[in-house]
């Protein structure tokens, strides 16, 4: 290649790094963050399938699994759910505001998405002390006084533990995240908005997982 | 900063608020199919109904939430993964039902 070519492809290179990111064929303007990110949310949902699948597994095979929906507390739970959910809606548009560079939306949305994470937890707290005072403990399982099937409490809390060990993560996440929003630093224009970006993915994908969860173990 | 990718999107509030509504929506239905198939005859067709719908919200958020409508074909096969692992499921149910 001659001294020319090489400038004139420098300075090619130069102008369009100044507007935006070069497009990968195979991953568009996704971020080397955005395609590790994802990369763990896979690997991590196989984690989740092993535990469910195991969860299925056991209690197929037992000719005697109580009926969740008569020990657990479904509408609990449902209030838990829609909150999560409400979370989600609230974590995009905390998104939506860092992308258009708006520090206060992104800040007050992360908050909304914060408290959401906090009362998520708050409920799976309630519900643990309340299963535990009853007798659904991690290794044995009495209901009413009567012995029950003890993988039911095992399974329980090995799947809606690993999960809210999720939300706690996401939640330190999204405080780490929302002190760098209050400090606008990904509200100064370039790609800095896709840190807000990346929490939001790790945020959706708790939401995904307690979605089947909450059909899995709570529901069915 | 003219952000063509954002364009590309056409990710505005209204599409976030409509997914809200839609998710929530199958929450409440999914609240009422145990009592509506309560017998033990019809426990089928609810564990049916009802992973049908939880998978249709996993998937609702997993395009619009998490934005792979919007992605390359690449990171939608990274991101579709995980489901291998429900085929290789159901499929060693299929065969241990009709050995």
């Amino acid at each position: 290649m001659s001294t020319a070519h090489s400038t004139t492809a420098d300075s090619a290179i130069d102008t369009s790094h100044d507007h935006e990111a070069e497009e990968c064929p195979h991953f568009g303007q996704a971020t080397g963050g955005k395609i590790a990110m994802w990369m763990f949310i896979a690997q991590d949902g196989m984690s989740f399938g092993g535990l469910l699948l195991a969860y299925g597994i056991l209690r197929i095979t037992s000719a005697d699994w109580p009926i969740p929906a008569e020990i657990l507390g479904i509408h609990l739970t449902a209030i838990a759910t829609f909150l999560l959910i409400c979370s989600s809606l609230s974590m995009v548009m905390a998104v939506d505001g860092a992308k258009q560079q708006n520090k206060a939306k992104t800040v007050r949305w992360l908050l909304v998405t914060i408290l959401g994470g906090f009362s998520f937890l708050g409920i799976q707290a309630y519900e643990y002390t309340h299963l535990v005072g009853e007798g659904i403990t991690f290794t044995t399982s009495t209901w009413k006084g009567q012995p029950i099937n003890n993988l039911f409490g095992s399974t329980f809390y090995a799947v809606t533990g690993f999960h809210g060990l999720h939300v706690t993560a996401g939640v330190i996440y999204l405080l780490c995240i929302f002190k760098g929003a209050m400090a606008g630093k990904y509200t100064q224009g370039g790609i800095s908005y896709s840190h807000v970006e990346l929490v939001g993915l790790f945020w959706h994908f708790v939401d995904l997982v307690w979605i089947l969860v909450f059909t899995l173990i709570y529901l069915l | 900063m003219t952000d063509s990718h954002e364009d590309k999107h056409g990710n505005d509030v209204g599409t976030y608020v409509t997914v809200f509504l839609v998710l929530a929506f199958l929450t409440v239905i999914e609240l009422y199919v145990p009592d509506v198939y309560s017998g033990p005859e019809r426990q089928h067709p609810k564990m049916l109904l009802l992973v049908f719908l939880a998978v249709a919200k996993a998937l609702i958020v997993a395009y619009f939430f998490m934005h792979l409508k919007w992605e390359k074909k690449w990171l939608k096969w990274i991101a579709i993964m995980p489901v291998y692992m429900g085929l290789f499921a159901i499929l060693l149910m299929l065969e241990s039902l009709y050995r």
